[in-house]
């Protein structure tokens, strides 16, 4: 009964039941034009709009990061321009090869040693891109901290032209084939992508003039600490770009450990827990990493979280032969987070970011005050990226 | 004449098909102005603040390029003398969306 109805009713709104004088044929013709309308030509058009849609939104997001890669470069050019006498464009050549530079990661298929691979590249990609640095700038080859932070531009250079270069790719493939779900799929993670990517233009002013960013929250920490414990004394150059020094704060032997700076390094941190614990022979009875981590969207910027284990991002070299050494001494590793965006983690240091670094140095005290006793050895790593901070 | 102008068949096709091109097209242009919009553009002041190592006096200026944490300064504590040490440096604007 229902279902007659229903027929009914379509049959009606479609008009295929005369109602009135004209002829039946007509009727049909019209109904038959309708259907083409409503079936084929809408969601045509509505397939078409949505392709156009998504479309426009990766080709003008490929347009927005193209422009802000040469205002970035117009930057370092400018900021350079007074340093050196050359032509600029023959340095904009040389600028855009070093951004071209390739990384071939060793191969995985048998993990035996992938750690120390992976060390042995990064650390000769440093030398590689420092060295190219100063031999693209020789007027600023006698300050080793404005070398570091060119070196950090460039890297950020880098990265936005691999990011462009692989966006553009599969652009270019969805387009070629006229592929509907691959574009979509572009435009659904063109958000995260720009997070990253105002994260990372956001950077190139700030390591240009040599500031203290987000991410150098865990050195600024042992450099704030430094100050609240006496008998202070740096182990001189032990281990390249990195300060490890001594002191005594409520009885206890600290080890402080962060990168060198205020060159923009992340220094080897591993390497210098190595040397504390081999070569000075200490065994310390807990180990404290500060660092920088991503916040979700939820959390509030400069909140900071405690736990466990080594708070330490990158590709996980540095954070692997920590563990291995904690484990092998038997060491408990604290961990203090302060929570911050990507932007943030990038960008010149933030107001909120600065408090808390000031209240991790209270947490501090409190943890080395309640698993550590008089008279132990503690160590604290700073870690990140230590643009901006001394010691 | 074949096709006279009615209500159902030709008036209300064209309006919703009008319609949706309208709709279609502000949804569109909304989300390129979305992707186009950039996150950093409010005026940012950045600034340093100074400490005395001795009394602990604190002053606040603006950022000068060259300057870092952890920096002597020139600059001399009004109280007892000893140069000011540059303590820290950060903005006041938050680049949170
Ligand atoms: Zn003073």
């Amino acid at each position: 009964m229902v279902y007659t109805l229903t027929a009914l009713g379509i049959l009606q709104v479609f008009q295929v039941t005369p109602v009135s004088s004209q002829s039946t044929q007509q009727y049909i013709l019209y109904n038959i034009i309708l259907l083409i309308l409503w079936f084929g030509v809408f969601p045509w058009f509505y397939e078409t709009f949505q392709l156009w849609r998504y479309q426009s939104q990766v080709s003008g997001f490929l347009n927005r990061l193209r422009i802000s890669m040469n205002s970035n470069i117009t930057q370092v050019l400018d900021f350079i321009a007074n340093r050196v006498n050359e032509d600029k464009r023959l340095i904009e050549s040389r600028i855009r090869d070093l951004m071209e530079m390739v990384i071939i990661e060793p191969t995985s298929m048998e993990p035996e040693g992938l750690v120390r691979k992976y060390k042995a590249l990064i650390n000769s990609y440093n030398d590689r891109l420092e060295k190219d640095v100063s031999r693209l700038i020789p007027a600023i080859s006698n300050s080793r901290p404005i070398i570091q932070n060119f070196t950090n531009v460039v890297d950020v250079l880098r990265e936005l032209n691999f990011i462009y270069k692989v966006i553009d790719h599969y652009y270019r493939l969805a387009m070629k084939y006229k592929s509907y779900y691959l574009l979509i799929q572009l435009a659904a993670i063109l958000p995260l992508l720009k997070e990253e990517i105002d994260a990372l233009n956001g950077s190139v002013p700030a390591f240009l003039k040599g500031q203290p960013i987000g991410d150098s929250a865990g050195p600024l920490t042992i450099f704030r600490f430094k100050n609240l414990c006496s008998n202070l004394e740096p182990m001189g150059d032990s281990v390249k770009d990195t300060y490890i020094a001594s002191c005594n704060f409520k009885g206890r032997k600290i080890y402080l450990v962060k990168a060198e700076g205020p060159g923009g390094t992340v220094g080897h941190l591993d390497d210098a827990i190595k040397y504390i614990y081999e070569n000075i022979n200490a065994r310390p009875r807990l180990m404290i990493t500060i660092d920088a981590a991503l916040k979700l969207e939820g959390e509030e910027s400069g909140s900071i979280a405690e736990g466990l284990g080594v708070a330490m991002g990158g590709i996980g070299v540095e954070k692997f032969n920590i563990e291995s050494i904690a484990t092998k001494y038997n060491t408990p590793i604290y961990a203090i987070l302060i929570k911050m965006s990507m932007p943030e983690a990038l960008n010149a240091m933030t107001k909120p970011i600065d408090e808390a670094v000031n209240k991790v140095i209270e947490r501090l005290g409190k943890v080395i005050d309640s698993y550590s006793d008089p008279n132990d050895e503690v160590i604290i790593v700073g870690v990140g990226n230590t643009i901006g901070v001394a010691q | 004449m074949l096709i006279n102008i009615d209500l159902y068949t030709v008036v209300i096709p064209i309006l919703v098909t009008i319609a949706i091109a309208v709709t279609l097209f502000y949804v569109t242009s909304k989300d390129l102005r979305n992707i186009m919009a950039s996150t950093v553009s409010r005026r940012i002041s950045e600034y340093t603040t100074l400490k005395c190592p001795t009394c602990g006096y604190v002053k606040v200026r603006e950022f000068r390029p060259g300057d870092y944490v952890g920096k002597v300064e020139e600059e001399k504590c009004p109280n007892d003398g000893s140069n000011l040490v540059i303590m820290g440096i950060s903005k006041e604007a938050s680049i949170n969306q």
